[in-house]
């Protein structure tokens, strides 16, 4: 070994697949072939609303070169649902429809066949007769009597979210001033680079099937598939190669899983490899609830938050996905922000005849930061308070318990608030003068948001669970369900595995994600890697660690509980004095009597009490990481084009694993909610997407980049595997907000509803002089 | 992967080559730089049995200096015209609207001949070479002795073009100049793709003459604000009053299919392009 | 089918492709070279990146014939006898890597830049990779590492 990096957390050390990234080596779900690879293409609806009279599939079987042609007729027409274990109501979709189309692009049918043309052709032979419906395209109309109904949902309402607590009418009553607001917020597209893969292969003598997939979450996607496909779950490999991207948007099965595996069923085990083009990512796979806030709050003239009340109508498309916890998500994160004790909000997540709507890069949360941050600076202004101290008033302390029985155990917003502050110069630039005669005004505007770290809103469990195996030479291999999706989650539990195990973390090769191999995750989303599936991963090192040292305890006739592994050395804990080396350590294990194979295991279960979704009550996560980011903005009065100048992130981490990572997630998530803020915006028309291409959905290229000055708290959290917290979605929840509350400072008006594009500029500032 | 149905692909190496080929098949696809083409392609129903690619005609290459114009070979690439001197020098504004078209690896394969063939509203030369006076030598099978004709590239898109084409060259003739471009795209990434405005005029003793003023509207083929350059011609650069270049722009407005924005951009481009005249307001 | 004749990552190939095959097929498909991605066949995200002649181009939209006679080289081709070249041992050194699907392109890219300008600034640099998406990383540290390794390759290391 070259490099022999020891007590590698805390450190950058280069992401272990880093360099086979930069080689090309790397191998995504796209670069596997195999002998007979059939193509696989998926049938869609091409009504956004519609009965499906009869499916006749005969002229597509027949077609030449054509293997396998599947419907609803040849599943067990069981359905699926991502939020299943609280929301059991909420499982709505199934694998291939058989009564009822809901949005354009429900599939219906799929073929493989030997090429792309033969399975093109095979498509446009199936012949489908619908009766087309009436269908409804915004949450609002859904929700009225009358509407064209989708499921059996009541006023389409798939999932209702009241949040209440003390009484908020009493205290707005004693408030000083109230405010009403309206905040609206556009649909948006995940974009991650790498589309959507699904390579099946049935073995049929042993009636198993291996599927290869671009995933986020492989054991979720084993659950729903044993479900569907009515299988034992170890009938079922799910195995996750490197992902170039998810961002929330492969976070459970989707009908292509579903029909790679069956298609290759059909075709007597022959491999069938389905994805998507760039148009069905945007068109067909999922996207952001798009959210209308009302909220009416009322503050003391001393700046205390009394009182918050309002609802929030979330379109949900056409099924469920993961939009209960995307809707409690965007209420109840002000819970971890604000002392708030009076409130009363009611959520609506309504089914229309649009594109899924699912998870994204915050779950609610980038809704939710731009609504309730917003409201806040308008509500400070309202009393002629500076935005900052009307945060620091407000903001949650540490250990302290909210409302809603959250446990934030460490916490170090203030701090971020502080920092951002003087980082920023806030003081020196906040509300000052404008010099009128210019076309660009500077401004400022601050917003906050915490984020779970390692939460519990899926399942009655969240558990992680990692092995450790040290093999003869001393080189480690670590098995982890975690999912490494680009965010550096390998890294980081190598980083954590070798620092417990006392030693250099180029001695450790990581192998995730693959349900036959590795334990059981439940994936990469709400953040929860580092902290969850990284403690799984602390155990087991620990673990690990303890049967090395009872061996050289018992061969060397000295005291386990005297001894460490420091440095690549078992050391005497008390001075450090070095006893043997690793290398020896290990060959001493091996030929310990019988041997002695080390094999660490450990396993993580969040200490949280899920949330009682009736009373909105519970410790939903392990640990809470918050932060404060403060946007600088220039605003042209002509052109009415906004710039970002720079943009401050203090965020508590509670403690980077691996610095550059965190950063870069920071970073990355900046880059994102400026894209949200200013232009991305995924337009539909009678249910279809209009812009369905990166020419016409603009996302951030690298001459959008601003200069972002990322600083961490480290509150060490009691909980984390060396006090760290994670960090994957916090820093994209904040960015509307601060940016939106630096345009009012420069141009004294608030745009309310998202992306803030040069026309409303233009149109605000008109409307402001007409005043 | 399969992503282009068959076709037969055609390479030939002299413009008569590939004007034979022209002729002899029934509907064939020219592709030059295929930004344009292949994409399409892809998606395409209308398949073509046989496409004629000019990648090896040489004919078609090369930027030449000539007494009084400049003349591109049609498959000359935007980077070659951004990296040119002899461009550089004569006309700066085609230049500037190279320069900020797309995206480098596009304007690395991307063609002028191909821009202006494609006959699309939201490309990026058009405008400006129309302000610059350009014209296009187009070459069709039916010409005997591969004579070509040449026609203005605003007369090019205001009419119906000949069943089957091959651009040549674009020639602009020199002059001494001021020639602008503004283009909103990369600085306004919402709702005005491309939307551009491309000025020219001459000096003569220190008098605007021939001023062009070609409007990408991305809606329709390039206009020309005719009023607004009025406006403008006979004055000195920093005597052109924005009040009245901006009343004019409220008259040629009523020939342009844009809406209360766009309007509104064209207003501040035409600002700032008196701006850089030193003008006040 | 058509009979070229080209270089690829220095090698000399003579190969039979289809008339309608497309640059990014004829590497992937038929000479194996995963390293170059697709994601979007429009020409606008950047991941099919590979240098013709030097100069970075959009495999998916150039046909596999028209390459005859010239040069390609792909991500395969930029480490010389297993030794990283300077741009990628500076993307691994800065965290210029998340999930890796633009990573290839995005070195290419940046290639052609230094290849063409070894002394960008940083805006130069942002504009060279203006044709690459990445949702990942923000660029920040791409364009660090870029700097970086252009400082590496004025030094002679």
């Amino acid at each position: 070994m070259e490099n022999r990096t020891t007590s590698p957390v805390g450190k950058s050390v280069p992401r272990v697949d880093a360099r086979k990234k930069a080689t090309g080596e790397a191998v995504y779900a796209f670069d596997l072939n195999m002998p007979g690879m059939l193509v696989g293409k998926m049938l869609r609806s091409p009504h956004p609303h519609a009965k499906i009279l009869s499916i006749d599939t005969s002229k597509a079987q027949n077609l030449e070169g054509v293997a396998a042609v599947i419907t609803a007729e040849d599943t067990f027409k069981i359905k699926f649902g991502s939020n299943e274990f609280f929301f059991p109501n909420t499982v709505d979709q199934m694998a291939l429809e058989s009564e009822k189309v809901r949005y354009i692009g429900d599939e219906i049918a799929a073929v493989a066949a030997v090429d792309e043309e033969t399975a093109q052709k095979a498509l446009s032979l199936i012949s489908v007769k619908y009766e087309v419906l009436p269908a409804v395209f915004d949450a609002v109309s859904a929700m009225k009597p009358g509407a064209p109904q989708i499921h059996n949902a009541m006023n389409n309402i798939g999932v209702m979210m009241p949040v209440q607590f003390g009484d908020a009418d009493k205290a707005l009553k004693a408030s000083d001033y109230i405010r009403e607001d309206v905040f609206v917020l556009q649909s948006a597209a995940h974009c991650a680079l790498e589309p959507h893969v699904s390579l099946g292969r049935y073995e049929v003598s042993g009636g198993r099937v291996t599927l290869w997939t671009s995933t986020q979450a492989p054991f979720k996607v084993r659950e729903a598939l044993a479900k569907v496909l009515k299988m034992a779950e170890t009938d079922i490999r799910v195995v996750k190669l490197d992902v170039g991207g998810g961002f929330g948007g492969k976070l459970e099965m989707f009908p292509m899983d579903f029909a790679a595996c069956l298609l290759s069923k059909k075709s007597g085990g022959l491999p069938v490899k389905i994805y998507c083009t760039r148009h069905e990512e945007f068109s067909f796979t999922r996207r952001k609830h798009p959210m209308i806030y009302k909220l009416k709050s009322g503050v003391k003239r001393d700046g205390t938050l009394m009182a918050i009340t309002g609802e929030v109508i979330a379109d949900g498309g056409a099924y469920c996905s993961y939009g209960p916890t995307v809707i409690a998500a965007a209420i109840m994160r002000i819970f971890m922000v604000y002392k708030i004790t009076n409130i009363r909000i009611m959520g609506f997540r309504v089914y229309t005849n649009n594109p899924i709507c699912g998870a994204i890069r915050g779950f609610g949360g980038v809704q939710s930061g731009f609504a309730f941050e917003s409201h806040m600076d308008m509500l400070a202004r309202g009393i002629g308070m500076d935005p900052v101290e009307f945060r620091l008033k407000n903001a949650t302390d540490p250990d302290m318990t909210t409302i809603n029985k959250l446990i934030l155990s460490s916490n170090g917003l203030k701090d971020c608030i502080k920092k951002a502050a003087e980082a920023s110069g806030w003081k020196n630039k906040y509300a000052k003068a404008k010099d009128g005669s210019k076309n660009t005004v500077k401004g400022i505007g601050m917003a906050v948001a915490a984020d779970v770290m390692g939460s519990k809103m899926y399942k009655a469990h969240e558990s992680a669970g990692s092995i450790i195996k040290v093999e003869e030479d001393g080189s480690v291999y670590l098995f982890t369900g975690a999912a490494d999706t680009g965010q550096g989650s390998d890294t980081a539990m190598a980083q954590i595995a070798a620092q417990e195990l006392g030693i250099a973390y180029e001695r450790v090769r990581v192998k995730a994600a693959d349900t036959e191999i590795t334990p059981f995750d439940t994936g990469s989303f709400a953040s929860r890697v580092t902290f969850i599936s990284g403690n799984a991963t602390k155990n087991a090192a620990a673990d690990a660690k303890r049967q090395i040292l009872e061996v050289v305890a018992c061969e060397l006739k000295l005291e386990k509980d005297e001894l460490d592994i420091r440095d690549e050395q078992v050391v005497k804990k008390q001075d450090g004095s070095v006893i043997i080396s690793f290398d020896r350590a290990i060959q001493l294990c091996y030929s310990f009597n019988y041997g002695h194979l080390i094999i660490g295991r450990g396993s993580y279960n969040p200490k949280t009490t899920p949330i009682d979704f009736r009373t909105g009550e519970g410790n939903v996560s392990g640990s809470y990481g918050f932060e404060a980011q403060v946007a600088e903005v220039e605003v042209n009065k002509k052109t009415g084009q906004v710039k970002v100048l720079k943009m401050y992130d203090v965020h508590d981490i509670g403690y980077p694993i691996n610095p550059a990572s965190v950063h870069g997630q920071i970073e990355g998530s900046i880059i994102m909610g400026i894209g949200y803020t200013l232009y991305e915006d995924l337009k539909f028309s009678e249910g279809r997407v209009v812009n369905p291409s990166f020419s016409k959905y603009r996302i951030p290229r690298a001459t959008d980049t601003i200069p972002i000055e990322s600083i961490f708290i480290e509150t060490n959290d009691p909980q984390g595997p060396f006090g760290a917290k994670g960090m994957g979605e916090a820093s994209l929840l904040p960015t509307a907000a601060a940016i939106a509350n630096a345009v009012y400072d420069a141009i004294g008006v608030q745009i309310k509803d998202l992306p803030i594009t040069p026309q409303k500029v233009l149109k605000a500032l008109k409307e402001k002089e007409a005043v | 992967m399969g992503l282009l149905k068959d076709f037969k692909y055609h390479t030939p190496v002299t413009l008569k080559e590939a004007l034979g080929l022209l002729k002899k098949f029934n509907c064939p696809l020219v592709l030059g730089g295929g930004t344009f083409s292949l994409n399409r392609l892809k998606k395409s129903t209308k398949y073509p049995t046989d496409v004629i690619g000019l990648k090896k005609v040489s004919a078609l290459r090369g930027i030449k200096d000539l007494k009084g114009s400049v003349s591109i070979g049609a498959m000359t690439t935007m980077a070659e015209i951004c990296a040119s001197g002899i461009i550089r020098k004569n006309f700066p504004s085609l230049v500037e609207a190279c320069s900020q078209s797309a995206t480098t690896p596009i304007r690395n394969m991307a063609t002028i001949g191909g821009n202006v063939a494609s006959r699309f509203f939201w490309v990026d030369l058009p405008a400006v070479l129309i302000s610059l006076g350009a014209k296009i030598s187009i070459a069709g099978p039916m010409d005997k002795r591969g004579l070509e004709k040449a026609a203005s590239v605003h007369e090019f898109l205001g009419s119906k073009p000949p069943k089957k084409f091959i651009i040549t060259k674009i020639i602009i003739p020199k002059s001494d100049c001021l020639s602008f471009y503004f283009r909103h795209t990369k600085a306004m990434p919402v709702d005005v793709p491309s939307l551009a405005l491309a000025f020219f005029a001459s000096l003569n003793k220190g008098r605007l003459t021939a001023v062009v003023l070609a409007v990408n509207t991305t809606v329709s083929f390039p206009v020309i604000l005719k009023e607004a350059a009025a406006a403008m011609e006979g004055l000195r650069p920093k005597e052109v009053s924005l009040k009245s270049v901006l009343l004019a722009l409220n008259i040629d407005a009523q020939n342009l299919r844009l809406d209360e924005y766009r309007l509104h951009c064209l207003a501040t481009d035409l600002e700032s392009l008196l701006g850089t005249f030193g003008t006040g307001a | 089918m058509k009979n070229i004749k080209l270089k690829i990552n220095n090698k000399t190939r003579e190969l039979a492709v289809r008339d309608s095959e497309l640059l990014i097929e004829m590497l992937r498909d038929r000479l194996g070279l995963l390293g170059t991605k697709y994601s979007c066949l429009e020409g606008d995200c950047g991941v099919c990146t590979v240098l013709l002649d030097g100069k970075n181009v959009l495999s998916c939209l150039i046909l596999a014939a028209d390459a005859d006679g010239h040069e390609v080289t792909t991500i395969e081709g930029i480490a010389q006898k297993g030794v990283l070249h300077p741009l990628q041992e500076s993307f691994v050194k800065n965290g210029a890597i998340q999930c890796g699907f633009c990573t290839p392109g995005m070195i290419l890219a940046a290639k052609a830049l230094l290849d063409k300008d070894p002394s960008p600034t940083d805006g130069e640099i942002a504009s060279g990779l203006d044709g690459n998406l990445c949702r990942c990383t923000g660029y920040i540290k791409i364009i660090d590492a870029v700097r970086q390794a252009s400082q590496r390759l004025k030094d002679g290391k």
